[in-house]
């Protein structure tokens, strides 16, 4: 997506990339809060987007990396995310209900989770 | 951010009130603490979350544990001040009828 400022333009386009540890999580909540107030996400899309990136994180295991990126859509957020392993148990499967309810139409595709959140 | 947990006595209850943000990597604290009150017989344990800004599905997962176990042994585990994240996780897991929830800590009864 393309910014306009006066006579220039810019991409707006925001990444994270951290260990998938649990120790990152505070670092990817935080990102997801200024990422999103930064593209124009509403206070409770922000609480979303927080709960959405701090589980994909939480369910993907070292040594793998969690990565993210954010970019400006029309109305709204587009996200891909790789890093969960696709874990499971008890707590894998309440963070995956978690996830489908807030964002049941991503797609996973080559092992990148897409979605998007409107403003 | 760090958690913070502060543990007292009120009527036949324990409280433990939770500050701070509740994920995978803060709630070790917390999961000892439940474990080892239940150990020692508390059985009836309220759970203040009114200073929690974020709660995970982690961390859900431990309360999930201490309030089976409480419940093993004739108890319960009753959460507190439920508000923003904690009661969006609540409500998305529909873990939220699970839990006895209650407004304040007043409604434990005499402090």
């Amino acid at each position: 997506m393309t910014r306009s400022r006066g006579p220039e333009t810019f991409e707006v386009d925001l990444r994270l990339r951290v260990p998938a540890e649990p120790a990152s999580l505070a670092t990817v909540r935080a990102f997801a809060a200024s990422a999103g107030d930064a593209l124009g996400l509403g206070p409770d899309a922000v609480e979303d987007l927080k709960l959405i990136l701090n589980e994909l994180c939480a369910g993907a295991e070292p040594p793998h990396m969690f990565e993210v990126a954010l970019s400006e859509a029309a109305d709204g957020v587009a996200v891909d995310c790789v890093g969960d392993q696709g874990a499971s148990g008890p707590v894998a499967d309440r963070r995956r209900g978690i996830l489908e309810a807030l964002i049941p139409e991503a797609v996973l595709q080559g092992g990148t989770l897409s979605f998007f959140l409107a403003r | 951010m760090e958690l913070s947990l502060e543990t007292a006595a009120r009527d036949d209850w324990l409280v433990m009130t939770i500050g701070g943000e509740l994920d995978l990597y803060t709630v070790t604290p917390l999961k000892e603490a439940l474990s080892a009150a239940i150990a020692k017989g508390s059985s009836r344990i309220a759970l203040d979350l009114s200073g929690v800004g974020f709660m995970d599905s982690s961390s859900l997962g431990v309360l999930v544990v201490a309030l089976k176990r409480a419940r093993e042994r004739g108890g319960t585990i009753a959460l507190v001040g439920v508000e923003g994240s904690p009661a969006k996780v609540l409500a998305l897991t529909g873990l939220d009828s699970a839990f006895e929830l209650l407004p304040s800590l007043d409604a434990l009864g005499p402090a």
